[in-house]
């Protein structure tokens, strides 16, 4: 069956704390919550423990939700049931 | 009735000095960082301009502290919504460190140690309207706050007064910096509540 733009909720209703990045800088690859975060600036920022580069930028504000992956290479999440994928 | 009159025209005074939607921090001094502070030896750092300019334009640490240093006392306002009033500094004026630059260029963007930049026209950095301060109340700049330097641009957004700023890429085009590309406002007048684009 294709992927359509609709299954992108699969993805956002997950919890992504566990969740692996591969950072676009230097490649590692580390699970969201062992990240370096900085939550005291204007949106929260999360920096590669290994060479510190920005590779997600989330923030609310102004009404909106915003989300910058553009420093994560892949991200990946373990399916809720992989039996169906 | 007297005492409620005088504290409505205190209110008011203060107010007007509050931008829309900001707050008075008071006393103190909320410091937001995006990342590692960085802890830049003085006999490595230095200042450039650089970009569209005739040639590199490079001050060491010893060079900018012998430049003419001004008292500069000003508000600033974060647009996370603190604003505090009267914060007194000291430092080069932008103009001082382009007087003999030759440029085209109408915009700027302003990097720093540990990769942060940000954007703004080349007219809001001239006309003694920004510095580079190295002092904060009669102290050396902490760390925390930007120490050495940082770019100090008070009529605008404080995300605009870069920290730890290492100088100034002056530029034909306008090129969005850090918090401009994640959806904060290009420009960021704290009078027109210009936080988010579109704003």
């Amino acid at each position: 069956m294709a992927t359509t733009l609709d299954d992108l909720r699969d993805l956002f209703a997950l919890d992504l704390t566990g969740a692996v990045l591969t950072c676009g800088g230097c490649g590692e690859r580390t699970e969201l919550h062992a990240h370096d975060l900085y939550p005291d600036a204007p949106a929260l920022v999360v920096r590669c423990p290994s060479c510190t580069a920005v590779v997600l930028r989330f923030g609310t504000g102004g009404g909106r939700i915003r989300l910058d992956l553009s420093g994560t290479r892949l991200l990946t999440v373990t399916a809720p049931d992989p039996a169906g994928s | 009735m007297a005492a409620v009159s005088r504290g409505f025209h205190g209110r008011g005074r203060r107010d007007e000095r509050l931008p829309p939607g900001q707050r008075d921090i008071g006393d103190g001094f909320p410091v937001l960082t995006a990342g590692p502070t960085p802890h830049t030896p003085l006999d490595e750092w230095d200042f450039v301009v650089q970009g569209q300019v005739d040639g590199l334009h490079r001050w060491t640490w010893e060079e900018f502290g012998a430049l003419p240093h001004e008292p500069v006392t000003v508000d600033i306002h974060c647009v996370t919504s603190w604003s505090k009033f009267d914060t007194r500094w000291s430092g080069v004026p932008i103009d001082t460190l382009l007087e003999d630059v030759e440029t085209a260029a109408e915009y700027v963007v302003a990097f720093s140690d540990g990769g942060y930049t940000t954007n703004l026209p080349l007219e809001d950095l001239t006309g003694g309207q920004a510095w580079v301060v190295d002092t904060y109340e009669d102290e050396p700049l902490a760390p925390e706050h930007g120490g050495p330097a940082r770019l100090l641009v008070p009529h605008l957004y404080f995300w605009k007064s870069a920290k730890w700023v290492r100088g100034l890429a002056l530029t034909s085009f306008d090129e969005p910096g850090f918090w401009e590309t994640f959806g904060y406002h290009n420009y960021g007048d704290p009078w027109r509540e210009q936080r988010y684009a579109g704003d």
